[in-house]
C-alpha cells in the first residue's frame, strides 16, 4: 500500500466536506497511515471462496433468517407533521442561496 | 421492596420487583420515580452517566400510571435510562455531539414507544462516545462518564452512561446501542449484563445511524430475568424498519435451569494475550457451566482475528455515508454562512476528533481506487468470519470468550492511541459482523476489584439459549451481591 501523503489527506477531507487545519492534517496523515496499514492485513486473505458463498446469500453480513425478502402492504399511513419536521413557516428546508445572488 | 418505599430501598431493586411492588400496592410509580430522581441527584454528579434527566416528564407520566391503576403492563412504573443516540420525542437527543446539542426529534424511536407501551418511564438520556464511536465514553463532547467501581477508570463505551447508571443502581434497566460491542464491552467493564440481540430482532427506527449493517439496540440489566423482560418488550417486526425480522418472540423461562446437553465452544487460539485476571475468571465461569451440565470444548474460528480490521473498514465506510447528513441543512447545528458549501464545511467542523478520524477512514476506503482493495475485500473477509461461526455451530450451541481482553482501563490511557482503543473490541465485533446475538455476563472481579465479563454468542435468533446460559452464570456466582464504590 502506498504511504499516505498530506495532500491525499486534504483530498479525502474535501470529499468528506471536512475543513482541517494544518495541525489536523499532520496528525491525521500519521494516524490514518497507521490505521490503514493495520487494516491492510485483510488484503492478504484468500477470499475466492467467499464470493461463492455470497452468490447464494443476497444480503451480505446479515443473519441468514433476517435476509428473507418481505414486502409490506402498500397502504397509506400518517407521516410526521410537516411543521415539526421542517420547522419553518415556508414548508421547505431553507438554506443559503445556491443560484444567482 | 418493603412496604414503606423510600429512596434508600429502591437502589438495586430489579424491574420485576418494582413492577410487583406497584401492582401489589406496596408502592406507587410516583414514589419509585421520585426515589430514582433523588438517587440520580445524589450520585450522578460523581459519575456523569446522564446527559439529561426528564424530571417533569417522568413524574407526570408516573402520576398518570398511578391514576390508571394496576395493569398487566410488564414494565409498569419501571424507570429506564436511554442512550442519547435513541430518539425521544421533544426531548434532547444529542448523540453526545456538538452538532446535535440542541436537537429535539419530532418522534420517538420504536424501542422507546414500546418501552412506554409496556409501562416503563424514560427517566433520562445517558452519555456515550460521540455518535457511538468509541470504547470508553471519553469521546463524548460533554465530558466522560466515570466507572462506578473506580472513578479513575473508564466505564467502557460507547454506551458507558447506560452501563454506569445500571451498575450504580440508579435504574434497573437501560438501553444502549451495539455496533461493535458498545453494549457488551461497557457491561463487562461495569459489572452488569449487556445483551445484543440478533441483527433484525429489534427495530432501529429512531436510532441515530452509525453503521447500518452492524447497529443493534441492546439492553443493560443487572439480572437475566430483567434482561428477558426488556427483550420481550422491545423485540419484534416493525413496519418502520425494513431490516426487522418476522421471527417468533424470544421464548425464555427462568426455570430452564439445567444446561444438560448444551455444548459450549471456546476458541482457545483467540485468547492469547488477555489479562491474567480475565483469563482466571473466564476459566472459573466455564468450570461452573460444566458443573451445571454443559459440555465445554475447544473450537476454531480461523478468521476471527481479522474481525477488528474488517470492522474498522466496513463500519467506518458506513459511518462516513451515514454522517454525510449532518451538513446543516436538516438537523441540529447550522453554522452561519453565506454559501451552501461554506455552510457544509463550517457546520461539520463541530464534529469531534474521533468522528472526523472515522469519517476520513471511511471516505478513504470508499474512494475511487481504494474501494476494491479495502471495502470490498473487507466484506469478503466478513463472509468468511460468518462462515466460521456457521461451521462452529454445527458442533456447539454457544461460543464463549471473555467480553473484553482487559478490565476497565484508566481514563486517558488509550484516548490518544486509536489502534489500542480499537483492540478493546476484539472479542465483541465478530458477533456484529456475523449478525449474531451475544450477551456479556458478569463472572467475578479481578485482583484490582474490577469486574470481568464472559461473553456468549449464539445462533441467529437463539436468544433464549443465551439467556439460559447467562442465568446459569448468575446463579452460580455471588455476583449480584457485589456493589461498586459509587452507588445509590
Amino acid at each position: 500500500m502506498p504511504s499516505l501523503t498530506a495532500d491525499e489527506v486534504r483530498r479525502i477531507a474535501t470529499l468528506a466536506r471536512l475543513e482541517l487545519n494544518e495541525g489536523e492534517v499532520e496528525r491525521l496523515t500519521i494516524e490514518l497511515a497507521a490505521i490503514l496499514e493495520y487494516a491492510a492485513q485483510v488484503q492478504r486473505v484468500d477470499t475466492e471462496s467467499a464470493r461463492a458463498v455470497d452468490a447464494e446469500q443476497p444480503a451480505r453480513g446479515t443473519a441468514d433468517a433476517a435476509a428473507e425478502r418481505v414486502l409490506r402492504p402498500d397502504v397509506l399511513v400518517p407521516s410526521l407533521p410537516r411543521k415539526a419536521v421542517l420547522d419553518s413557516d415556508t414548508g421547505f428546508f431553507t438554506v443559503p442561496r445556491v443560484l444567482g445572488g | 421492596m418493603t412496604s414503606t418505599t423510600s429512596a434508600r430501598d429502591l437502589p438495586y431493586t430489579t424491574a420485576c420487583e418494582i413492577r410487583a411492588a406497584i401492582v401489589d400496592g406496596r408502592t406507587t410509580a410516583s414514589e419509585v420515580c421520585r426515589a430514582t430522581l433523588e438517587a440520580i441527584d445524589r450520585v450522578d454528579p460523581r459519575l456523569h452517566a446522564f446527559l439529561f434527566v426528564d424530571r417533569e416528564g417522568a413524574l407526570a407520566r408516573a402520576a398518570e400510571l398511578d391514576r390508571a391503576g394496576p395493569t398487566d403492563a410488564p414494565l409498569l412504573g419501571v424507570p429506564v435510562a436511554v442512550k442519547d443516540n435513541i430518539c425521544t420525542a421533544g426531548q434532547p437527543t444529542t448523540a453526545a455531539s456538538r452538532l446535535l446539542e440542541n436537537y429535539r426529534p419530532p418522534y420517538s424511536a420504536t424501542v422507546v414507544s414500546r418501552l412506554e407501551a409496556a409501562g416503563a418511564i424514560v427517566i433520562g438520556k445517558t452519555n456515550l462516545d460521540e455518535f457511538a464511536m468509541g470504547s470508553s465514553t471519553e469521546h463524548s463532547a460533554f465530558g466522560p462518564t466515570l466507572n462506578p467501581w473506580a472513578t479513575d477508570r473508564v466505564p467502557g463505551g460507547s454506551s458507558g452512561g447506560s452501563a454506569a447508571a445500571v451498575a450504580a443502581g440508579l435504574v434497573p434497566i437501560a438501553l444502549g446501542s451495539d455496533t461493535g460491542g458498545s453494549v457488551r464491552q461497557p457491561a463487562a467493564l461495569c459489572g452488569v449484563l449487556g445483551f445484543k440481540p440478533t441483527y433484525g430482532r429489534v427495530s432501529r427506527y429512531g436510532l441515530i445511524a452509525f453503521a447500518s449493517s452492524l447497529d443493534q439496540i441492546a439492553p443493560f440489566a443487572r439480572t437475566t430475568d430483567d434482561a428477558a423482560l426488556v427483550l420481550r418488550a422491545i423485540t419484534g417486526a416493525d413496519a418502520r424498519d425494513a431490516t426487522t425480522a418476522r421471527e417468533p418472540p424470544v421464548d425464555y423461562r427462568a426455570d430452564d435451569a439445567t444446561l444438560e446437553g448444551v455444548r459450549i465452544g471456546v476458541p482457545r487460539d483467540l485468547l492469547d494475550g488477555i489479562e491474567a485476571d480475565v483469563q482466571a475468571r473466564f476459566d472459573m465461569a466455564l468450570a461452573e457451566l460444566t458443573s451445571a451440565g454443559a459440555q465445554v470444548k475447544t473450537i476454531e474460528l480461523p478468521h476471527a482475528p481479522l474481525a477488528v480490521p474488517v470492522y474498522y473498514l466496513v463500519g467506518n465506510a458506513e459511518a462516513s455515508s451515514n454522517l454525510a447528513r449532518y451538513d446543516g441543512v436538516r438537523y441540529g447545528f447550522r453554522a452561519d454562512s453565506s454559501t451552501v458549501t461554506e455552510m457544509y464545511y463550517k457546520t461539520r467542523a463541530a464534529f469531534g476528533a474521533e468522528v472526523k478520524r472515522r469519517i476520513m477512514i471511511g471516505t478513504y476506503v470508499l474512494s475511487a481506487g481504494y474501494c476494491d482493495e479495502f471495502y470490498v475485500k473487507a466484506q469478503d473477509v466478513r463472509s468468511l468470519i460468518r462462515r466460521d461461526y456457521a461451521a462452529a455451530f454445527e458442533s456447539v450451541d454457544v461460543v464463549a470468550t471473555p467480553t473484553s481482553p482487559t478490565t476497565a482501563f484508566r481514563l486517558g490511557e488509550r484516548v490518544d492511541d486509536p489502534l489500542q482503543m480499537y483492540l478493546s473490541d476484539i472479542f465483541t465485533v465478530p458477533a456484529n459482523l456475523a449478525g449474531l446475538p451475544a450477551v456479556s455476563v458478569p463472572c467475578g472481579e479481578g485482583a484490582s476489584r474490577l469486574p470481568v465479563g464472559i461473553q456468549f454468542t449464539g445462533r441467529a435468533f437463539d436468544e433464549a439459549l443465551l439467556l439460559r446460559v447467562a442465568h446459569a452464570v448468575e446463579r452460580r456466582t455471588d455476583w449480584l451481591a457485589h456493589r461498586p464504590a459509587v452507588r445509590a
